[in-house]
């Protein structure tokens, strides 16, 4: 019965976010963090304020987990489709293709080159590769690589997809 | 507190055991892993030990993994640092881009689109199949409901 009930708050925290996200994505020129922040906070807020009203506020605190769940992934399919590598080559491709063209055409025709580079002045930016005409791995890179290696062990990944 | 120390352990035993057991382990198959993982494991817990913290924790915890797991194997940028660490030494980018971004990172996906129906070649030619038009018209619908002007 606990469960049904989480459920169904956790429900109508989904509607109450999304449709506060669309808001602000319409409405407010926001940083792009805040367009699912503040809608994240503020229909926390709003379902704790619902619970609190038919005192059934213990039941909140695996609610929120449950709502994080939702948000976080909701916040990585956005990511998905603002930077998805495969998708991106779906959608530039409008008409026939030579191998040339379809990597010139990529990110709506910014090439395929641009996406590299754009991925790298993103490590470049957050100190883990420096980047001139050579790249090279920081120590904060070489410190996160080995992290990288471990996990990708410890869940036995053989290969890249 | 150990409930949740077992639940973990085995969730990575088993995916080692699955590892071994089937050749080739790509993302769909741990997809398909973590979603019975869950099911059985709030199956079991809904029955014997009614725990709704343990059946909160499962379910970011399944999340978590799934995220973590597609990051692991699929994301360039971890793709491009885990190179960079076995190539011990600073690279030219241009070079980088042709051999591991073009031929290990593109290519790759192009053939995964191939395999999976979304595209075909036909006389060195590269077109959407109906699969693929029909994806990717829902796919920009979407994309302008949330005003995102491209991916990439």
């Amino acid at each position: 019965m606990a469960i049904l009930q989480i459920i169904l708050y956790s429900s109508i925290f989904t509607v109450i976010f999304v449709s506060l996200h669309f808001l602000f994505l319409y409405f407010f020129s926001l940083k792009k963090i805040a367009h699912t922040l503040i809608p994240f906070i503020l229909s926390n807020l709003i379902c704790l304020y619902l619970i609190k009203e038919i005192e059934l506020n213990k039941l909140f605190y695996n609610s929120f987990i449950i709502n994080f769940t939702i948000f976080f992934v909701y916040v990585e399919l956005l990511s998905l489709m603002k930077r998805g590598f495969t998708l991106s080559i779906i959608t530039s491709i409008k008409k026939k293709l030579l191998y040339k063209e379809l990597i010139k055409n990529c990110a709506s025709g910014r090439g395929a080159k641009w996406m590299f580079l754009s991925r790298l002045n993103i490590l470049n930016k957050l100190k883990i590769i420096s980047l001139n005409k050579n790249i090279r791995l920081t120590m904060l890179g070489l410190f996160l690589s080995i992290i990288l290696i471990f996990l990708r062990k410890i869940f036995s990944i053989k290969d890249f997809g | 507190m150990y409930l949740y120390l077992i639940a973990i352990l085995l969730f990575l035993f088993i995916n080692y055991l699955i590892s071994i057991l089937i050749k080739k382990y790509t993302y769909e198959k741990f997809f398909i892993y973590v979603i019975i993982y869950f099911f059985l494991t709030n199956f079991i817990n809904l029955i014997y030990l009614q725990n709704i913290d343990f059946f909160t924790f499962q379910a970011l915890f399944s999340v978590f993994m799934l995220f973590l797991y597609s990051g692991l194997y699929r994301s360039i940028s971890v793709k491009v640092m885990i190179c960079l660490y076995f190539k011990k030494r600073s690279v030219n980018v241009n070079s980088f881009y042709r051999t591991e971004f073009k031929k290990n990172s593109f290519d790759k996906r192009i053939k995964i689109l191939i395999n999976n129906g979304f595209l075909v070649k036909k006389n060195k030619h590269f077109m959407l199949s109906p699969r693929g038009k029909k994806f990717s018209k829902i796919f920009k619908i979407v994309q302008s409901i949330y005003r995102i002007k491209f991916s990439g």
